[in-house]
């Protein structure tokens, strides 16, 4: 058996914390910039406000409701996850942790005639106790039903908090009350798919025929059908895939309009992207630099730029990448708009020690650059002083604002909460 | 904030080496007092807050210092525990008996009665308090 723990508004449970006189008041947090709603309380969801929703288009109804905001902490939030992780480290120790707030367990090496059903709750009370997150918990065969019991141990208020599913009989039923787009993985896309040859639930799923399934859809398709079916064929490592593609954007505090500062801000974003890069051990061959103005704003005129460019070879080098975005963002830059947001993302990964150098290669001092990188890489890490290079920018006007911050209660000893 | 990997204990020196005669206490070497196994049994469960005013002196907990707070406890009669009424968290001393009562080490203010707070709720248990000076 596989158990499913999920914080429940994380975010927003982490901000609760250290202020009771916010217990059953709507909370909701902004992504860095307070751009839009990231996270939401149960109480601010039943208020109507929707994920992902731009702030300023909720902001004084929510606000005059009662509704309270902060801007994302997650130098707190990381601290809380870390808790909550060990806790349920020391529960389990097979544990896969997926995400900021969510993680496996793999009850596989439990003893047989171990009862799930306190096992959960113990887990669920530990980790309202200790920490003052609430949880919701999914235990099942496989990993994708366990998700499945997650999800209605969440939204379910029947069964507080905790879906244990174990018998086949029951697992039938429940899948037979379970719309296909509700399992793991399926889309939106997937779903009109699977909804055109007569496919409505997760139980519908199971009874296709695998050939069909085979020809007609891809392996991810088929692991999630033998899942359902109570075959347990995820496991770690299939979390652990390289990445496929680093993204570093962000909102600018105010929209600009020079070039130099659009230059600074890409700059940044390359030099944080390479950075991750180098951390995958992975080189890119494709670096795509795209800047826009804001798209929730009727008044101004709207641009949306974007241009990918090939390397020859692919690089993990910081200064090759701030100096091809930048020779993308000198193609892509029109005067006159005010932008909102730049960003990079770098693709086509190679494995940073399994690429060919081609014939007409130039000779390059790669190993003098591979120690440049991490020297820069270490003296970033020691937080002491930054390191960067020249076209980075000092001004860092474009930075983003988060106004509305809780304070760093767990990790910085003049924000402690305090007490009387 | 305790599981750091990086975290370095003040207590710990740096290993330096010896060139001449082997120490003879070199089998004899342990680790020194590390202050964070002194004060925090369980890390994850354990937060700081910093306690304002004078009502707990007696106690030893004076203006400013900071309280070791462990979570995972439950309160034993005469603990020094944190609580939260009314929004609010309090620093006081509990007293379980036949009623269930929260006071500070100042006469002046009144005991609490647990059972007549309508918005109560115990946060975690005051381990030691560290005072500056």
């Amino acid at each position: 058996m596989f158990a499913l723990i999920d914080c429940n508004s994380f975010y927003a449970s982490c901000e609760k914390i250290f202020r009771p006189d916010l217990k059953d008041r709507p909370v909701v947090i902004l992504s860095n910039n307070d751009g839009c709603v990231i996270a939401r309380s149960s109480e601010a969801k039943k208020m109507g406000v929707s994920m992902t929703q731009p702030w300023y288009q909720v902001k004084d109804q929510y606000l005059s409701k009662g509704g309270v905001v902060f801007s994302s902490n997650y130098e707190f939030y990381a601290d809380i996850s870390n808790r909550v992780m060990n806790v349920l480290s020391d529960l389990c120790p097979e544990i896969d942790i997926y995400s900021i707030d969510e993680a496996f367990l793999d009850l596989r090496s439990f003893k047989k005639n171990i009862d799930l059903i306190s096992f959960a709750y113990d887990c669920k009370r530990i980790i309202k106790e200790w920490i003052g997150i609430p949880v919701s918990i999914g235990i099942a065969p496989t990993k994708t039903l366990a998700k499945l019991a997650n999800k209605v141990a969440k939204d379910d208020p029947r069964f507080d908090g905790v879906v244990i599913l174990s018998e086949p009989r029951a697992i039938k039923h429940f899948l037979k009350s379970m719309p296909v787009e509700k399992v793991w993985g399926i889309g939106k896309k997937l779903t009109i798919r699977l909804e055109n040859i007569g496919v409505k639930t997760a139980y519908d799923l199971t009874q296709i025929d695998s050939r069909l399934i085979g020809d007609n859809f891809n392996v991810v398709l088929e692991r999630t059908v033998r899942e359902l079916k109570g075959q347990s064929c995820i496991t770690l490592h299939d979390f652990m895939e390289p990445k496929k593609q680093i993204m570093v954007s962000r909102s600018f505090g105010r929209s600009i309009r020079s070039k130099n500062l659009l230059s600074e801000a890409i700059s940044f974003h390359a030099s944080r992207a390479a950075e991750k890069l180098r951390h995958e051990k992975q080189k890119c061959r494709l670096i795509t630099t795209f800047i826009r103005s804001n798209r929730f704003n009727s008044k101004i005129r709207q641009i949306y730029a974007s241009r990918s460019l090939e390397l020859i070879h692919p690089t993990d080098d910081t200064r090759v990448i701030i100096k091809n975005a930048n020779r993308i963002l000198e193609q892509i830059f029109a005067d006159g708009y005010q932008y909102a947001k730049a960003g990079i993302l770098l693709s086509d990964f190679t494995d940073s020690y399994g690429y060919q150098m081609s014939l007409f290669d130039k000779k390059r001092d790669d190993k003098k650059a591979t120690k440049l990188m991490e020297t820069i890489d270490y003296i970033n890490l020691m937080e002491i002083a930054k390191v960067g290079f020249g076209n980075q920018g000092y001004r860092n006007t474009w930075r983003m604002k988060r106004e509305i911050k809780s304070q760093r209660y767990t990790t910085k000893i003049d924000e402690i909460p305090l007490i009387r | 904030m305790f599981a750091n990997k990086n975290y370095k204990d003040p207590f710990s020196h740096k290993k330096l080496k010896h060139s001449g005669f082997p120490s003879p206490a070199n089998d004899y070497i342990e680790n020194p007092i590390n202050m964070n196994d002194l004060l925090i049994k369980r890390a994850s469960a354990t937060f700081l807050m910093r306690f304002k005013g004078s009502e707990m002196i007696l106690s030893g907990i004076k203006n400013n210092a900071i309280l070791i707070i462990d979570r995972s406890l439950k309160p034993a009669n005469g603990n020094i525990v944190v609580v939260s009424i009314d929004g609010e968290f309090l620093c006081r001393k509990i007293l379980l008996g036949s009623k269930k009562i929260l006071i500070t080490d100042c006469p002046k203010n009144k005991m609490l009665d647990i059972d007549k707070i309508i918005n109560f709720e115990f946060l975690g248990v005051v381990t030691s308090s560290i005072n500056k000076y």
